[in-house]
């Protein structure tokens, strides 16, 4: 009778418990072999405080069902000992009833045996996130994270620091989840030690909107996630680099970190005298957000600004650094999260300071129909820069379902610069044409500020989401500088001078508002829908204004209408678009289209003329993703846009900034139309850490905003602005990467083509430029663990130039650029590093003299000290002295050799110190231990 | 459909053993046979026992007289449906300890993980006791260390048993079987170490046979008085109020 009882309880209570738990079911599914996986252990953990709650096998079909859930996020980790740990979080509402479909394990493949089975569990898929335990790796003692990095399996670094993450550039380099000092990856990989470094998470960070809404939007950006150890939490971290060498070349930088539970203030500083200068100064798109802002074309738009093109980033992908520069730089970073993590805070300011001392020589051959002259232009320039950029995000979630952002982005430069620039243009008789010498002086200010504030909120139902975002920029520039020089002709004979010395003010102000609001809702368990609403309002004005000497003054008074204007332009957007999309397990389309009415109002006060016109603008978007499975995914996009007329394109006014190129704006320009089509395709094999990928982007332009060019004449270039239809472009890019006979060596091959067709006009006949640029590097790479490591690289590029206006002088040449790097690790903590990259471009049509060029680098380095953290170096750059700037630019109907110079051979000694005060520095790591005797109740628990 | 299980598990170890050149364990086993030594530390319990009994001098008297640690071996036999830990054939060190063995030190456990069942045979000094309960249960934090044990590559895991003992587990989910030494199970897989601080012991697996001869070695025990958990709480509280503190930690071994 008790028993019965008991059972009926037993009963009752079991009903109960699931009238209010639901079930979650999966399959466990070995897609390389294409089998399921039975027996695999299945775990559900609850988030919050890691406790076990439920836990059971896969059958015989590999299928599994965990009962008697109640509602709450739990870690589903599936394991089994012949594949890799799979983790995914899973959030259970009340009585939910969950198929998760397949989840597909990787095997511990035999490459990676060695590395999974001897490190325990070093690498780990969780969800779309490739973890690896950084202290299951092995690296030299005294190793930035850089170096662990390199022994990663899929991961590889090159010289310059660019990180590349199963195929795939890594664009962003976070330190527990946050943004650190923008977007320089290397800031972090070179300056951070290793063994501070708890995992490195590799994944693909969606655009923010993207994550919120669901509607993908191809904004995917290789990502790597530093987490710092626990311990981290006390004490002090950094590093600081003296070095120096004869012909005052100077290197020093430092950098110190305190971490405190969610807490972060680092600060970092650099002066250096050998083209560094850190930062990532160069994170341009920051500035350049899409929609309907206005498009400022900024080479040669804005006088003023030809100093602040913020060129000064040399530290990631650069080429060759230009000229000599000597460089300051610092900055703070502060984060950190508050009030249960519902607030978080963000926040860089930097300093920097760059002069730059430039020359160059440029040989020019101007092609026009019946009429061909050469211009031989030398210069030389200074330039001093400083720019103070500050960078804030502020988040507050009250609950989980609201979320309010702000973000400020603001940046101030001021720029003082000279330049002096000779001008020779020869005809084909090598007979002067014209000579001109300037010099130009300009100081300018710049302001940027960039407000956003979004409001995220998400509905019970799932799927259903309402954004709201608003955005204020402010952007001026102004400046003033003289322009003084010698004009001379030489049309028939005879010798005219035309002496130039004027006054120059520039002030570009502009304001733009704008606010958009997002809806998305589910239609169906597939289908999803966003319709969105915005309006934009920008305000701009730009004066340009010329003055020279009034008669018998020596006061710059009297304006030159024919070089000045003054603009004000209105433009008034609204856009209204809508998406939808269809979402399967393995692959989701979406189709969607933008409407944007936009009204301009042009104000020429100079000319006293007003220019009002409204344009209506389609903006298609098709996407189309299939993902067979974690590691292989084809893509296709389809895209369509609108190119506004710049404001210099528009502007009828001369602008002499170059007296013998004078650039004419059209004010009857139509918008341009670009349409896109983009597929790529990637795969990546764990087992053998083979990457292949191949791509193919075709574009094509109807009202292509083009130049026309006409030699008038006194022999100066008049350069304007027409629509043009039949111009494309097209490039292709494929490529693999995979070990090689199962040994250490990674072999690669690369094919990048691209493929131009445009039209133009020059001196009223059309013709057409077509170019072909293809480049094709097999490379070779060789790494024993903390060894050596090699490798080899052989690009080759074959460039193809034809101009239909010069159907005789196609260019076609081969040029090659081979590059070597070998490090060597010698006994008693020395190392030996040498590298070599070599350029040979062949003598070609315009191009009479080939050229070479061999830049050999060599490096000597000595760790000490217990933790090998001071290191001694002795480095030597371009050891032959054969560094010099050179390029090769072919346009419409001109091609251009330009020379300039560069650093050559230098040497320099220096140190480095890591330094660490806190538990690491006491060789305590939170890596994987055995049971601690005694142990209190340390509890390292799964996040 | 048996067949094709063992089978498609045949391949998968075939497969692992041929590609591993060192000792391998299976990536799912379904039955075996684990030894597990356990280790104690004789002069910590000494420390303890003084202190609980009122009396810390005591204790140094007899630590020069035993050494420090105290090791034994255990089996534990397994299917993916039961298990029984016993002592091993000569697995149990006899104690010099004043009052001779400690109690409880030479269960007998039989789990059965079809049923939910507990059955274990204990020998408190001079009487033996035969446990029938349902199976132990046990609040499990999973962490993510891990640790090698036998050949398996073990997960740690760690929970608080009794209200005040702090217990770290060692689990491999090779092991379809959800037990381990004693009555520690309700992990996803064998547990094959066990570390208690405050008990001052610690259980580890030396080795793995993937081999069980006859099934009917893992029957549940038979001998002693019949009493479930809550009954041997009480006999125990009721018959050694003497002990003073150390009941305490005598409970928290007895009910392990």
């Amino acid at each position: 009778m008790k028993k019965y009882l008991l059972f009926l309880i037993g009963l009752l209570a079991l009903s109960s418990t699931h009238a209010q738990t639901g079930s979650l079911s999966g399959r466990v599914y070995d897609s390389v072999n294409v089998k399921v996986i039975p027996y695999a252990s299945i775990s559900a953990i609850r988030k919050s405080d890691s406790v076990l709650v439920k836990h059971t096998r896969s059958n015989i079909q590999g299928k599994f069902t965990l009962n008697a859930l109640p509602a709450d996020t739990f870690i589903i980790l599936i394991a089994h000992a012949s594949f890799i740990d799979f983790v995914d979080e899973v959030n259970m509402n009340e009585k939910e009833v969950k198929n998760l479909g397949d989840y597909n394990l990787i095997q511990r493949g035999s490459v990676l045996r060695d590395v999974i089975i001897s490190n325990k569990a070093g690498i780990k898929v969780k969800g779309d996130t490739l973890e690896f335990l950084a202290d299951s790796f092995k690296v030299k003692q005294g190793a930035m994270v850089e170096d662990l990095l390199k022994v990663l399996p899929g991961i590889q670094v090159n010289k310059k620091g660019e990180i590349t993450a199963m195929g795939e550039k890594v664009e962003k380099v976070l330190v527990d989840g946050e943004e650190f000092f923008g977007d320089d990856p290397t800031v972090a990989t070179q300056n951070i030690q290793s063994k501070v470094i708890d995992k490195v998470q590799v994944f693909d960070k969606k655009s923010e909107q993207a994550a919120f809404t669901g509607f993908d939007d191809g904004q995917e950006q290789k990502t790597i996630n530093l987490k710092l150890k626990k311990n981290m939490n006390k004490g002090v971290f950094g590093k600081v680099e003296l070095g120096g060498g004869p012909d005052d070349r100077w290197q020093n930088q430092g950098m110190i970190n305190s971490f405190k539970n969610k807490r972060q203030i680092s600060a970092y500083g650099l002066m250096s005298s050998n083209g560094k200068t850190g930062l990532g100064w160069e994170d341009k798109n920051k500035y350049t957000g899409d929609g309907p802002s206005m498009q400022m074309d900024e080479d040669g738009g804005f006088m003023w600004n030809s100093f602040d093109g913020e060129e000064d980033g040399n530290s990631w992908g650069a080429q060759i650094p230009e000229g000599y520069t000597k460089a300051w730089t610092g900055g703070v970073h502060f984060a950190d999260k508050w009030n249960e993590n519902k607030q978080h805070i963000n926040t860089n300011y930097s300093f920097g300071r760059v002069n730059r001392t430039k020359s160059e020589r440029s040989y020019t051959e101007n092609l026009f129909p019946g009429n061909t002259f050469e211009s031989i232009d030398t210069s030389q320039s200074f330039s001093s820069r400083n720019t103070h950029k500050l960078t804030t995000r502020y988040e507050f979630n009250p609950d989980t379902s609201l979320a309010i952002i702000y973000n400020l982005n603001s940046r101030v430069g001021f720029t003082d610069g000279e330049t002096q620039n000779t001008t020779g243009n020869i005809n084909s008789n090598e007979v002067p044409i014209s000579q001109r010498k300037t010099i130009n002086t300009s100081t300018a200010t710049t302001a940027r500020v960039n407000n956003q504030l979004t409001i995220n909120k998400k509905f019970k139902k799932a799927g259903r989401t309402l954004s709201f975002n608003s955005s204020y920029n402010y952007n001026k520039n102004s400046g003033h500088g003289d322009l003084s020089g010698d004009n001379a002709f030489t049309i028939g004979g005879t010798l005219t001078h035309n002496l130039i010395d004027q006054k120059k003010e520039d002030d570009y102000l502009s304001n733009v508002g704008s606010a958009d609001l997002t809806y998305t809702e589910p239609l169906s368990k597939k289908f999803l829908l966003k319709t969105s609403y915005g309006f934009s309002s920008e305000n701009t004005e730009s004066g340009k204004k010329t003055f020279v000497k009034a008669a018998g003054s020596s006061q710059y008074t009297t304006l030159i209408d024919s070089l000045s204007n003054v603009y004000s332009l209105q433009v008034i957007s609204h856009t209204a678009g809508t998406e939808l999309k269809y979402n399967e397990k393995k692959y989701n389309v979406t189709l969607g289209a933008k409407v944007r009415y936009s009204s301009f109002d042009q104000h020429d006060a100079i000319r006293n003329k007003q220019y009002n016109y409204n344009r209506v603008n389609l903006f298609p978007t098709l996407r189309f993703n299939y993902k067979f499975d974690q590691f292989r995914r084809i893509t296709f996009s389809y895209s369509g846009s609108t190119k506004q007329p710049s404001i210099t394109q528009l502007q009828p006014v001369q602008d002499n900034t170059n007296p013998i190129n004078i650039v004419v704006g059209n004010p009857n320009l139509k918008i341009a139309y670009n349409q896109n089509i983009n597929i790529n395709y990637f795969s990546y094999q764990v087992l053998s850490s083979r990457s292949i990928y191949a791509g193919l982007m075709g574009g094509n332009t109807f009202n292509n905003i083009s130049s026309t060019r006409i030699l008038d004449s006194l022999g100066r270039t008049v350069t304007s602005y027409v629509n043009l239809n039949g111009g494309y472009n097209a490039s292709l890019w494929g490529g693999i990467n995979t070990k090689l006979f199962k040994s250490a060596f990674e072999g690669k091959l690369n094919l990048n083509g691209s493929f131009a067709n445009t039209p133009n006009i020059i001196n009223q006949v059309k013709g057409n430029t077509h170019t072909v640029s293809m480049t094709f590097t097999p490379g070779i790479a060789y790494t024993k663990e903390d060894k050596y490591y090699f490798s080899l690289d052989l690009g080759t590029i074959y460039t193809l130039t034809k101009n239909s206006l010069q159907t005789s002088r196609d260019i076609r040449f081969f040029s090659f650029a081979p590059s070597a790097s070998v490090t060597y690790s010698l006994p008693h903590h020395f190392e030996i590093g040498t590298d070599a990259d070599y350029q040979y471009n062949p003598p070609v049509g315009p191009y009479t003299n080939s050229f070479s060029r061999f830049i050999w680098n060599g490096e000597l380095s000595y760790k000490m000290l217990a933790n090998k953290n001071l290191e001694w170096n002795l480095s030597m750059k371009d050891i032959l002295n054969q560094n010099r700037g050179y390029e090769r630019n072919t346009s419409i109907n001109n091609n251009t050799e330009r020379y300039f110079a560069t650093l050559g051979r230098y040497w320099m000694v220096g140190m480095v110190w890591n330094f660490n005060t806190g538990p690491v520095a006491k060789g305590q790591n939170a890596g994987p231990k055995g049971p601690r005797p005694g142990g209190g109740r340390r509890m390292r628990m799964m996040r | 459909m048996k067949h094709w299980i063992s089978l498609c598990l045949f391949l998968l170890w075939q497969g692992q053993a041929n590609a591993q050149t060192e000792k391998t364990t299976p990536p799912i086993s379904l039955k075996g046979k684990l030894t597990f030594e356990r280790k104690m530390n004789n002069h910590k319990q000494m420390d303890e026992m003084a202190k609980g009994m009122g009396n810390p001098a005591m204790a140094e008297t007899f630590k020069k007289q035993i050494p420090k640690y105290k090791t034994d071996v255990f089996e534990l036999f397994f299917t993916d449906k039961k298990s029984i830990y016993k002592p091993a054939k000569d697995g149990i060190t006899e104690s010099k300890m004043m009052m001779g063995a400690m109690p409880a030190d030479r269960n007998i456990v039989y789990n059965n993980y079809e049923n939910h069942t507990y059955t274990a045979e204990k020998k408190l000094f001079e009487k033996t006791y035969l446990v029938s309960d349902s199976l132990k249960q046990y609040q499990w934090k999973i962490t993510e260390e891990f640790r090698k044990i036998a050949g398996f590559n073990c997960r740690r895991a760690e929970t608080i048993i009794m209200d005040s003992v702090y217990v770290i587990a060692f689990y491999t989910d090779a092991i379809v079987a959800e037990g381990g030494p004693e009555g520690f199970n309700g992990l996803p897989g064998m547990i094959l170490g066990i570390v208690m601080p405050r008990l001052n012991i610690t259980y580890f697996a030396t080795q793995y046979d993937n081999y069980l001869g006859d099934e009917t070695v893992i029957d549940p025990p038979g001998k002693g008085d019949k009493v479930n958990y809550h009954d041997l709480d009480d006999k125990i509280r009721s018959s050694m109020k003497q002990w003073g503190d150390f009941m305490q930690r005598i409970l928290w071994y007895v009910n392990l």
